[in-house]
């Protein structure tokens, strides 16, 4: 048994190797700007052209998202996280704090890197679904688009996340 | 037979469908790119990638031991242009960020374990998730931040290494 255990752990150090190198070498040759799309980071600040950022997580922020978002936006913030999931986000809080922000600051709604999710039934409040949950998937996908986008006050999304429930992610990995 | 037909929608037609629904976002220009979250076995991600007309170009995952710290899929993430998202951050590495080495180590860059952890995130080429309330640390995160845009270099390369081995990182190496 031990034996045995000897040699899983020999290939696990085997395999990864490699990885700790690369590593490294991101981290020495900072190759960030190699891995940013284009389509994000067109005719934007450095921030975004260098691809280092901090994400601002709202999740769990109920009524005071809002506050929160713009304070954080204020600070310096400017990619924000959310997700269409009343159970742990107030995404029209999001909404709400991010414009108020930008109004202040005047920045432009490019200035602002949006990402939401899309979270299957599964992973919503059964009370607090924000899609019609008899509708068929396509239905449900289209609909929790358009209340993002209602919620975010936008017309685009920088980004959508595919939202897979941890408590049994393993099914929902097999998603996409 | 209930059972069935939920299991075959769920392991066939929502992934297909949902994929399908996604791109079409894309296409329309009311989405420019595509992730996923909590996706942590690395076929299943590669394949995602390799099906997809519009290829994800974000990965959100809690960056801790359990999952190896995701190391294979962040090299992939790194090798095609994705974003490596994390969170729970400073939560799931709670213990490794409170020792004397860390303290020591933030200490002697004049930052906090917090912004510490999230420039060590950032120097390996990902970004982290900050969910703070707290006004003092929205601005910290965003100084770190800051100062790394405008080229700064907060780790060597020994200093890398030396904060895997206290995350517990290298142990799978």
């Amino acid at each position: 048994m031990a034996c045995c255990m000897f040699v899983i752990s020999q290939e696990v150090t085997a395999g990864l190797g490699s990885s700790h190198h690369r590593d490294r070498a991101a981290a020495l040759n900072m190759g960030l700007g190699a891995s940013v799309d284009s389509s994000i980071t067109d005719g934007r600040s450095p921030m975004w052209e260098s691809g280092v950022h901090i994400l601002y997580g709202t999740a769990w922020k109920k009524e005071h998202t809002a506050r929160l978002v713009e304070e954080a936006v204020t600070a310096g913030f400017r990619y924000i996280d959310t997700a269409c999931q009343p159970k742990h986000y107030n995404e029209a809080g999001v909404g709400e704090g991010w414009t108020s922000a930008a109004k202040k600051l005047g920045l432009d709604r490019s200035e602002i890197y949006l990402q939401t999710k899309f979270t299957p039934i599964d992973g919503q409040d059964p009370n607090r679904v924000p899609y019609d949950r008899t509708a068929s998937l396509e239905i449900q996908v289209e609909q929790s688009l358009v209340r993002s986008l209602e919620n975010l006050k936008t017309d685009y999304l920088d980004a959508l996340v595919l939202h897979s429930p941890l408590r049994n992610y393993e099914r929902t990995l097999e998603v996409w | 037979m209930f059972n069935f037909m939920h299991a075959f929608i769920s392991s066939f037609v929502f992934p297909f469908v949902c994929r399908r629904k996604f791109e079409t976002f894309v296409d329309s220009g009311k989405v420019k790119v595509l992730g996923i979250s909590n996706c942590y076995d690395f076929n299943t991600f590669v394949n995602l990638y390799n099906q997809a007309r519009h290829k994800p170009k974000v990965l959100q995952n809690r960056f801790y031991s359990d999952s190896h710290f995701d190391v294979n899929l962040r090299n992939f993430c790194r090798e095609n242009g994705i974003k490596y998202q994390s969170f729970w951050t400073l939560t799931a590495n709670r213990s490794a960020l409170a020792t004397k080495e860390a303290h020591v180590l933030a200490q002697s860059k004049g930052l906090s374990t917090a912004t510490l952890m999230y420039a060590f995130m950032m120097a390996l080429g990902h970004t982290p998730l900050s969910g703070t309330t707290n006004g003092q640390h929205m601005h910290e995160d965003v100084d770190v931040m800051e100062r790394i845009v405008n080229g700064e270099k907060f780790f060597g390369e020994e200093e890398m290494n030396y904060m895997s081995n206290l995350l517990g990182i290298s142990q799978y190496m």
